[in-house]
């Protein structure tokens, strides 16, 4: 991801459609990134992309240069993540998903890149029983590698509550894998 | 390192990548002149809102008007109740006088009778 100068973000609040699309092409992937673990559809995932951006560039003349554009960014496609998965059926585990994990697992030294789906296989299985906090929490922190500090500037939670959601998911996924036969 | 670990270690950091990205991009790029959905629904939801308070504003000003206009009609009301229990209790209040003294001049008579008989009795 190309970090985006303050001179684009000066030009998308003043209209300028061309740095916008500089702006869509370096950050879509994270987006879509985010709300694929949050969401587990691709067709999902790109509707949150596009909605984020266009709120993005309703609202660029609210953006608090003070705060990362990506902290930003994440803020907002968080939320409609959020509004997306009160909305959607709860997400249920094929049987096909734990082939998945047994690929990962066996892989898990070399590190091998994940396709979508796999992703989509991956979230249905293991995040199934977290709440929508723990969820976004883990993704952001454990997933996406953000620190504790941007997860509270994206969610709103404070420090002890990131902390916590964050510790009970992963508490739940281990229960998840264990339940799976892995230890 | 245990096989839990190493498989959350392996999901760290990936980013899933975008099927058509530049498709994504152009597609985003021309809805940003468009009103979108969300506005639309704001829009209907603002004028749903205005025409409820409205109704409901209506009809609190018709319970004001309905209360305080045209409460002597109620009144005429209460007070014809009012003269209709007022006229039913002092029948009853008659009847009672007239059922006491029934009962005082039955009580007479057979006291008079009871006397009567005692006197025939002990003479």
């Amino acid at each position: 991801m190309t970090p985006i100068g303050t001179d684009i973000i000066i030009r998308c609040q003043n209209g300028d459609k061309e740095a916008f699309r500089r702006v869509v092409e370096a950050h879509q992937r994270m987006v879509f990134s985010l709300a694929l673990k949050m969401l587990a559809d691709e067709a999902e995932a790109e509707d949150v992309v596009q909605e984020t951006f266009i709120r993005v560039w309703q609202n660029f003349g609210r953006y608090n240069p003070q705060l990362k554009f990506s902290t930003w960014l994440y803020s907002i496609a968080s939320h409609l993540c959020i509004d997306r998965l009160k909305k959607m059926r709860r997400i249920v585990a094929l049987s096909d998903d734990e082939l998945v994990l047994q690929r990962v697992a066996s892989d898990a030294d070399s590190h091998a890149v994940l396709e979508n789906k796999e992703w989509v296989a991956l979230v249905r299985l293991l995040a199934d029983e977290l709440s929508t906090k723990q969820k976004l929490v883990f993704t952001l922190c454990q997933l996406e590698g953000l620190s504790s500090d941007e997860a509270e500037q994206i969610t709103g939670l404070n420090a002890r509550q990131v902390k916590s959601n964050l510790y009970a998911a992963r508490q739940t996924i281990r229960e998840q894998l264990k339940k799976l036969g892995y230890e | 390192m245990n096989n839990i670990d190493q498989i959350l270690d392996q999901l760290k950091g990936q980013q899933p990548a975008i099927g058509n990205a530049d498709k994504l991009t152009d597609s985003i790029m021309s809805q940003l002149d468009q009103p979108s959905g969300s506005r639309r629904h704001i829009t209907i939801a603002l004028v749903v809102r205005t025409a409820l308070s409205a109704a409901a504003l209506w009809l609190v000003g018709l319970l004001i008007y309905q209360t305080s206009f045209d409460s002597e009609p109620q009144n005429t009301d209460n007070q014809n109740i009012a003269y209709r229990i007022d006229n039913l209790q002092r029948i009853s209040a008659r009847k009672n006088a007239y059922a006491n003294r029934h009962e005082v001049n039955a009580i007479k008579t057979i006291s008079y009778i009871q006397l009567k008989k005692m006197y025939y009795e002990n003479h």
